[in-house]
């Protein structure tokens, strides 16, 4: 299955990142950030599924939640996309 | 995560409380003396001049003695005097003025001291404002948004009903961190994140101090806070009726006045009072309560006074004892 990160600046912005996702009804997970994708060290991010992408970010969008990053999933492998697909 | 669940909770519910946009903003502190020193060590810097009022605790004083060359500049008034407190305030807020810090409610005298007020002129003449809400914090609306404040400090075990050891910094403007180390954030950096709250929150957090506050606020949001202010008015004004009978007491009371009075025994040493109180079961606090500067404007600097604070459990049926009690600590102690 094929999911998104959307990488947090903090641990109370993905906190913020996913009550706003469960209040519209998006399912997501709090994780901390693979430390490959995180250059800064430490961080959190929330992973949806790919059928939700849209609605999440259009979501985080309108409550100025912006993402740092978006990581698409494959197994273990990520590559980063743009927070304006799909 | 779970943990974090928590901290996220105690977040957002003290920013839904005192009206602050972000859950980032509220960040959690030790107490509110720790909350004001870094307040105070962001925006006061060496050389600058401070505007205070006159009852203020050592959690600001002290702060302020440390920043070298700091000039102070007092606004005097009378105590529960709101209107001339407005006016002190406005006439000494000039130009040189870089800071303004004001204490909501005088923690010796229960007095309210006109913050909206003040953060109106604050606003007005672009004047950053330090609000020391460490008595008024679960009994008095506070808005970090309407107030347009720089930082608001608070305990967590005072009107918040949390454990002693938890507090709250509410951040207007962006703090500087007082304290350097991990935040589970940025972590190759050496320099402290630029992002709230982990700019100023290094290291473990007291998961187990914000259960409680968290507890304390969910029970101040169910009971409403002008509920728990009327209530702990309306005891202190009966305590005021009837311990003003009582011959030679002096009882420190006025118009906008909280849940807190102070008193005097003519001829008895405060702290003896408040033993007395004490075997009786009566927790009281005398002395100067870290406020010398409070005791100094109101004339009570060398007797100090004893302090009665109600909370949202006190009864009347205590009010009662208390009076009776101190009736009797009073003839005993004048019959020696």
């Amino acid at each position: 299955m094929t999911f998104y990160l959307i990488l947090c600046r903090s641990l109370t912005h993905a906190q913020r990142v996913l009550q706003a996702l469960v209040r519209a009804g998006i399912s997501g997970q709090l994780m901390r950030t693979p430390r490959n994708l995180s250059p800064e060290g430490c961080g959190y991010c929330v992973r949806v599924a790919e059928h939700q992408l849209s609605n999440t970010l259009k979501l985080l969008h309108q409550r100025g939640l912006t993402p740092e990053r978006i990581y698409i999933q494959n197994g273990s492998l990520f590559s980063e996309v743009s927070d304006d697909l799909p | 995560m779970r943990s974090g669940e928590l901290l996220h909770r105690c977040r957002e519910l003290a920013a839904a409380l005192f009206d602050a946009d972000t859950p980032e903003q509220v960040v959690l502190t030790g107490n509110a003396t720790h909350g004001l020193n870094i307040a105070i060590r962001t925006l006061v810097k060496p050389g600058s001049c401070a505007l205070i009022s006159g009852y203020e605790h050592n959690a600001v004083t002290r702060v302020l003695a440390s920043v070298p060359n700091v000039r102070l500049k007092v606004a005097r008034f009378g105590l529960f005097e709101y209107d001339a407190a407005v006016s002190a305030f406005e006439q000494a807020m000039t130009d040189e003025v870089d800071t303004v810090i004001c204490n909501h409610v005088s923690n010796v005298f229960g007095f309210i001291l006109p913050v909206e007020e003040i953060s109106q002129l604050c606003r007005r003449r672009g004047k950053p404002l330090i609000v020391d809400a460490s008595q008024s914090a679960g009994t008095l609306p506070i808005s970090l948004k309407n107030w347009g404040a720089a930082f608001i400090a608070m305990p967590g075990h005072k009107g918040l009903y949390g454990p002693q050891g938890t507090g709250l910094l509410l951040c207007g403007v962006q703090p500087e961190p007082l304290i350097f180390g991990g935040t589970g954030s940025s972590s190759i950096s050496q320099d402290m994140p630029d992002f709230l709250p982990d700019r100023v929150e290094a290291g473990t957090q007291n998961v187990c101090g914000a259960a409680g506050l968290l507890a304390g606020m969910e029970f101040v949001r169910q009971k409403g806070e002008m509920r728990i202010l009327r209530h702990e008015c309306a005891l202190r004004q009966e305590l005021v009726r009837q311990i003003s009978r009582i011959p030679r007491i002096r009882v420190f009371s006025g118009a906008h006045q909280s849940g807190v009075v102070s008193f005097l025994a003519e001829g008895m040493d405060v702290e003896l009072v408040a033993q007395e109180l004490a075997k009786r079961g009566i927790a009281v606090r005398a002395g100067l309560h870290c406020a010398p500067m409070a005791h100094r404007t109101a004339g009570t600097m060398e007797t100090g006074t004893v302090r009665i604070s109600f909370s949202a459990f006190n009864k009347p049926e205590q009010v009662k004892y208390a009076a009776n009690a101190l009736r009797a600590i009073v003839e005993k102690g004048r019959a020696q």
